[in-house]
């Protein structure tokens, strides 16, 4: 594998583990982080998260992450790998340390 | 096996039709592409023959049927649907199944890529019998499903939750209503006695006219659920056959102590997942990848195609590819070695676009 690809990998991978984590532990999905396939739906068919459901991963994603979802964009909440999309659009997939900065 | 009078019907005006494991569907109309369009941006009307229906009560079901299905199902409420999976005895996909609790009934419609036989003989000590030849399954879906349904069926389908059921009455007949659907969008299954559904199907049309509807096909479906990201049991469930590989463990409860394939899938699960099936898509312009096709990643082999197909609105040819789990990612650069040459293509996030249905507020229309 080119170091490209395992940096890209690498970015990706930390996204989505912290954001697998998180929606585990805030919503206690009775499912291991291998369980949750990336392109799993959130909302709907898949997951079935309501709306409250959905408000609870805004918020969990917004603090882990130190990003701002707008209200009502829903289309961010289709699967894992699109808030995953959105963290790493934002350049916000490094862990904030304490104290608020990257 | 025979097809069932509504498509018999269908093909005597010009349906195209074809044979999956035995049984008569409806291909298409003869223009895939305007099929497809109807049910991103309106209304398609399917006749789903190739759905598998079984009936019986919650009292004697409920638990056999929990005994067999991967989701539980015996906390299923009255008046919802549980969609779930059914597997062999080796954890195997068999059928992609929703389990209706309607009054005291319990109706289980499989979409299966085994030979019917093989569902009637998993479920053989579920106390459900095979209706599926007194029955029509009628899916509606698109953004605008609703509308047709409201006309014929009053507001308060609006109301419906998703995956739930509730009792109507269209034009005399008596059916069941499924808030459901496989292509990302509004979707509701009717399911009617065989010799009522053609004038259901016929009303449908008629009320679904002023806002674009149109009949669709199994080959529209198959693109629907490609791009929409429905498990598709036909398509890459019947070439990948593991639910795990598939991404299916939503459908299972784990902490279940019986259901068919157990054993076999929670070996599978404990000792890791060694591939897993994800989406990509080919670059602008190019077309031509193919089931089977190798993909590969920085010039090693990495995976292989295991469904394929044209996104009306991607306006692209994607599909999904079985990768090995280590480069399992979305945002990597591929390449599918197609049968006329290599196909430069990219892993992509799925669903890869916002279904119109999502930007419907159904309190508001």
């Amino acid at each position: 594998m080119e170091s490209g690809t395992a940096l890209i990998i690498a970015a990706r991978s930390d996204v989505v583990t912290r954001v697998k984590r998180n929606l585990i532990s805030r919503l206690s999905l009775p499912y291991t982080e291998d369980d949750l396939h990336e392109d799993v739906s959130l909302l709907g068919s898949g997951l079935g998260l309501d709306s409250l459901d959905a408000l609870e991963v805004v918020l969990g994603i917004e603090q882990e992450f130190g990003v701002k979802i707008a209200e009502g964009n829903v289309g961010l909440l289709r699967s894992i790998n699109t808030l995953v999309d959105f963290v790493l659009e934002k350049g916000a997939g490094t862990p904030i340390k304490a104290g608020g900065t990257r | 096996m025979n097809p069932s009078p509504l498509t018999a019907r269908l093909q005597s005006q010009g349906a195209l039709i074809s044979d999956r494991d035995g049984t008569t569907v409806i291909a298409g109309f003869g223009d895939v592409g305007t099929e497809y369009r109807a049910v991103r941006e309106a209304a398609g009307l399917m006749v789903a023959s190739h759905v598998m229906v079984f009936k019986g009560t919650v009292d004697d079901a409920l638990f056999p049927l929990d005994e067999v299905f991967a989701g539980n199902v015996a906390n299923l409420r009255f008046g919802r649907v549980l969609h779930t999976l059914l597997a062999d005895r080796l954890g195997q996909v068999v059928a992609d199944a929703y389990i209706a609790c309607n009054d005291d009934e319990i109706m289980v419609l499989c979409e299966a890529c085994r030979p019917r036989e093989e569902v009637v003989s998993l479920l053989s000590r579920c106390q459900v019998i095979d209706v599926t030849d007194d029955v029509e399954v009628l899916c509606i879906d698109g953004p605008k499903a609703w509308a047709p349904l409201r006309e014929l069926a009053g507001r308060d389908i609006l109301g419906m939750p998703y995956l739930s059921v509730e009792n109507q009455n269209i034009d005399g007949v008596p059916v069941a209503m499924l808030r459901a659907g496989k292509t990302a969008e509004f979707g509701y299954w009717l399911v009617a006695p065989v010799e009522g559904a053609p004038a259901v199907y016929d009303r449908l049309l008629a009320a679904g006219r002023k806002i674009g509807i149109q009949p669709y096909g199994q080959d529209a479906l198959d693109l629907l659920k490609l791009d929409g990201r429905f498990f598709n049991v036909n398509c890459e469930g019947r070439v990948v056959g593991d639910p795990l590989a598939l991404g299916l463990q939503w459908m299972f409860d784990f902490q279940k102590e019986r259901f068919s394939g157990r054993e076999a899938i929670l070996s599978r699960r404990s000792s890791g997942v060694h591939e897993k099936v994800i989406g990509f898509a080919l670059a602008q312009g190019l077309r031509g990848s193919s089931n089977g096709d190798t993909v590969f990643l920085d010039g090693g082999v990495a995976g292989r195609v295991v469904a394929c197909g044209w996104s009306g609105r991607l306006s692209r040819e994607m599909g999904l590819a079985i990768m090995d789990r280590p480069v399992a990612w979305a945002g990597l650069e591929l390449v599918v070695q197609g049968a006329d040459g290599a196909l430069a293509a990219a892993s992509i996030s799925l669903p890869p676009f916002i279904p119109a249905s999502l930007l419907v507020r159904l309190d508001e229309v």
